[in-house]
């Protein structure tokens, strides 16, 4: 049976993407005081500009996972064309909504008896989590099944890897979105945390390194190393609003691997309310997650 | 008892979370410390209290059972209100097809609920919600023979989940890290006893406080606490309520009042007997408050920042690291970065033997790391390792407070000695220190002129790279004689109490014409004899 994709605000899925792999997305939602807004992917309520130029002028986000009702309905209407549903959700590490959508899944059963829901715990966010809904499109577009699909992203997903590092931990500290002892967060000068996605899906701060340039090229000396077939896939540079730091990744990165491609964007409002501007991560296929906490 | 029952004791067990919901919040740290764990169990009630609005008066039919249900898991949000969402999904099931209820049934009920509640969770974590809801379920089942009553299985539900809850933090080791209950199960302890609450023949069936069922129920305002950072005292206490003081004394506005006083506030009365637990930057203005209504039975003050402190402490005995500092800035942005021990000293006032010593034995811990701040005091740290036979004392020969902050900002301090030792000495290669300081006497050194009372710039070890009449200019000078300059990253300036703010705003655009590419950062050091003390990178 047909089968639709389905992700949520955190694989930061451009329209173009979306649109060309046919993957759909359930949306969180985020709050400053009284004022609450979609999570849009497409910036519909608030532009990307003005979302990070208000937290660098002090405005803090609160964010909330997938709704219920926003799953109910999504669910519903991919249920209703006749499709049965793979869900790739956001970490666990990082939000419940992987445990909604299963508790959602078992109450539409009764609904729609015999249809599939699959809700696969990411354990990363970001691109990381998009690309793994780009692989499904493509092993759906290559005539694999549901549950082909489903049982290959299952196997591999910790292969999907992120390096990253944020201009302050504030941030992610206060969202309560990663794991470091307190004296890492100690008063801080031009020293910028490097952090990755561990087995459980938490943001992980496993260095400190001096100086921003120093910071960015280690995020491409790091994915060079962990990256593998690098020429038969597209490394995603994220970044909350400082387009040349996520370019000198780019140029970085096209120095170590010549020939690899790279694509940028602009990092959507859920991991950017828990990151902050000027973050840059990078998200590629690589070793498993367990080498890449072992060497580090 | 008759089912109806059922729809007061979700109304109060909704009312009583409504109520708790700051200190709820307050209290999550499981399984993300976003603080939110009141205002998702909150919503997931409101659902529950929009059923019971439109049922009204009337009588429940299993209909509503369902509605109830399914109400909840619609208004449910976040992790906690899923879950909770899931055990009324089993507690309601259990009790569709009843028209009364007793405590046989409710027992099926509360054993259903749980089942649920597990069965929501794909790795169920123990010291959560889930926890406290199994343990509340078997005590009140122990407790549990003919002459229970419904009134009696809900006070030992509530006394089994009040037992539990108290245990979470040695099931659930992030509790205990931050020293807090697990918010979840309060938000069960919450829920039944409210539940309880309504079996009381005076209890009143009203919906006044959820008229406005509107997702924005303003938190409780001002709360002393702040933002995690402090923490205060932890203030708990009985009080007598005297005899002539009971029938005026009101235990909402006590709640409203101590709002201003302090947060996570838990207060329950018991006839004459109050009982407060609150955490309070003042203690003393609680007390004052609490003895004009009668005599204290009980008392107890914690200071919760020692505390924090000791338990700190207490988890990296196995390596500290000791650093000396000669200003109040330095010491504080070393002790952010994990610095246990300092001893004051440095340029003009040597650290002797003794105190260093001191300072090692103090920290207890199987391996010393010692950051000196100056070159003599290099010398000082050696004989110090051979005085201190029982303790492993590596010395990062640290030559000057910037270079005591370069060792410490790459770290992770409760990473291994071994680990932390190397990262230090990588850290230093390549890194250069200027200092700006006023000359006290006239003379030419390493080819500069000097007058007294010139400012003079330093690089590392005590040469003289030049001399002018203010600081800022002999900053510019100075920093186009780093070795290397043009590849210097970043540049931390630390400024002395002497030092103006304009000043140092001058002093980074100085740096940043040698320095384009730099991030320059400036920090209050507070040191004694050099006005500005620069670290290059």
């Amino acid at each position: 049976m047909a089968f639709s994709i389905i992700t949520d605000s955190t694989s930061d899925l451009s329209k173009d993407l979306r649109e060309k792999f046919g993957i759909d997305y359930c949306k969180m939602e985020f709050s400053e005081g009284e004022k609450h807004y979609l999570a849009s992917l497409d910036w519909d309520d608030i532009s990307s500009k003005e979302f990070y130029d208000s937290m660098r002028q002090g405005k803090r986000y609160k964010t909330v996972q997938v709704p219920v009702k926003t799953f109910d309905e999504k669910f519903r209407e991919h249920l209703e064309k006749g499709n049965d549903i793979l869900y790739i959700a956001c970490s666990s590490g990082l939000s419940g909504s992987i445990n909604t959508a299963k508790v959602l899944s078992e109450e539409l059963r009764s609904s729609y008896p015999g249809r599939k829901i699959v809700c696969i715990d990411s354990l990363i966010s970001g691109l990381g989590q998009g690309s793994m809904a780009i692989k499904a499109a493509e092993m759906q577009a290559e005539g694999k099944t549901l549950e082909e699909t489903a049982a290959w992203i299952e196997e591999h997903k910790l292969f999907f890897n992120q390096y990253g590092t944020v201009e302050s931990l504030d941030y992610l500290k206060a969202a309560g979105r990663v794991t470091a002892s307190s004296a890492f967060f100690g008063n801080l000068f031009a020293v910028k945390p490097i952090l990755i996605s561990d087995l459980e899906g938490h943001n992980l701060a496993v260095k400190k390194v001096k100086g921003r340039k120093s910071s960015l090229d280690e995020l491409a000396i790091m994915s060079a190393k962990y990256i593998e077939n690098p020429l038969d896939q597209t490394v995603y540079i994220g970044h909350a609003d400082d387009e040349a730091a996520a370019n000198a990744v780019a140029d970085k990165l096209k120095e170590l691997i010549p020939g690899v491609k790279t694509g940028l964007y602009v990092i959507g409002p859920i991991v950017g309310a828990s990151v902050g501007p000027g973050t840059v991560i990078a998200f590629y296929y690589g070793k498993n997650k367990k080498e890449q906490l072992d060497g580090n | 008892m008759e089912i109806n029952i059922v729809k007061k004791m979700l109304l109060a067990g909704s009312k009583n979370i409504l109520e708790n919901k700051q200190t709820l919040n307050d209290m999550n740290v499981f399984p993300i410390p976003d603080g939110d764990t009141g205002t998702n169990m909150d919503k997931t009630m409101s659902g529950i209290v929009k059923v019971l609005m439109e049922i009204g008066d009337r009588d429940l039919t299993p209909a509503d059972f369902d509605e109830l249900y399914k109400s909840a898991l619609m208004n449910s949000q976040g992790n906690s209100g899923v879950i909770l969402s899931q055990w009324l999904k089993g507690f309601l099931k259990a009790l569709r097809e009843e028209t009364e209820l007793n405590p046989g049934n409710l027992d099926e009920a509360f054993i259903s609920g749980m089942q649920s509640a597990y069965s929501a969770v794909a790795d169920p974590v123990e010291g959560t919600f889930l926890t406290v809801c199994r343990e509340a379920q078997e005590e009140a089942e122990d407790l549990f023979d003919e002459d229970t009553t419904v009134k009696d299985f809900m006070k030992n539900v509530v006394e089994g989940a009040s037992m539990s809850l108290k245990n979470t933090p040695e099931k659930l080791a992030i509790l205990k890290e931050y020293d807090v209950l697990d918010s979840g199960g309060m938000g069960f302890l919450c829920l039944v006893t409210g539940m309880l609450s309504a079996l009381e023949e005076d209890y009143v069936y009203d919906f006044s406080e959820f008229e406005s069922l509107k997702p924005s129920f303003s938190g409780n305002g001002a709360a002393a606490g702040g933002d995690g950072e402090e923490f205060g005292y932890c203030t708990e206490l009985i009080v007598k309520i005297e005899e002539d003081k009971l029938a005026s004394f009101n235990a909402d506005t006590v709640r409203i009042d101590m709002n201003s006083f302090g947060n996570s506030l838990v207060l329950v009365q018991d006839g004459a007997d109050l009982k407060i637990h609150i955490h309070t930057l003042k203690p003393e203005d609680i007390l004052a408050y609490f003895h004009r209504f009668g005599e204290f039975q009980k008392l107890k003050i914690e200071n919760m920042t020692l505390q924090h402190h000791e338990n700190f402490l207490a988890a990296t005995q196995d390596c500290a690291i000791i650093a000396v500092a000669d200003g109040d800035g330095i010491e504080k942005l070393y002790k952010s970065l994990g610095v246990k021990g300092i001893v004051r000293g440095g340029q003009s006032d040597n650290v002797s033997v003794q105190n260093l010593l001191g300072a090692c034995k103090a920290a207890a811990a199987k391996h010393v790391i010692l950051l000196p701040n100056n070159k003599n005091i290099i010398m000082t740290a050696e004989k110090v390792r051979e005085l201190c036979p029982d303790t492993v004392i590596h010395i990062v020969p640290t030559k000057s407070m910037a270079e005591g902050y370069c060792a410490l900002s790459l770290i992770d301090a409760n990473a291994n000695y071994d680990v932390i030792e190397k990262t230090m000495l990588e850290s230093l290669s390549g890194v250069h220190t200027g200092f700006v300081s006023v000359a006290d006497k006239s003379g030419t050194y390493n080819g500069v002129e000097v007058k007294a009372g010139d400012h003079i710039g330093v690089i590392d070890d005590d040469i003289i790279v030049c001399a002018a009449n203010d600081p800022v200019t002999a900053l510019t000078e100075l920093t186009k004689k780093v070795p290397g300059i043009a590849d210097v990253e970043a540049v931390t300036v630390f400024a002395s109490n002497d030092v103006l703010v304009t000043h140092v705003q001058a002093a980074k655009t100085a740096i940043k014409s040698s320095c384009p590419s730099a991030e320059i950062s400036a920090a209050y050091g507070g040191q004694g004899i050099y006005d500005l003390v620069v670290l290059y990178q």
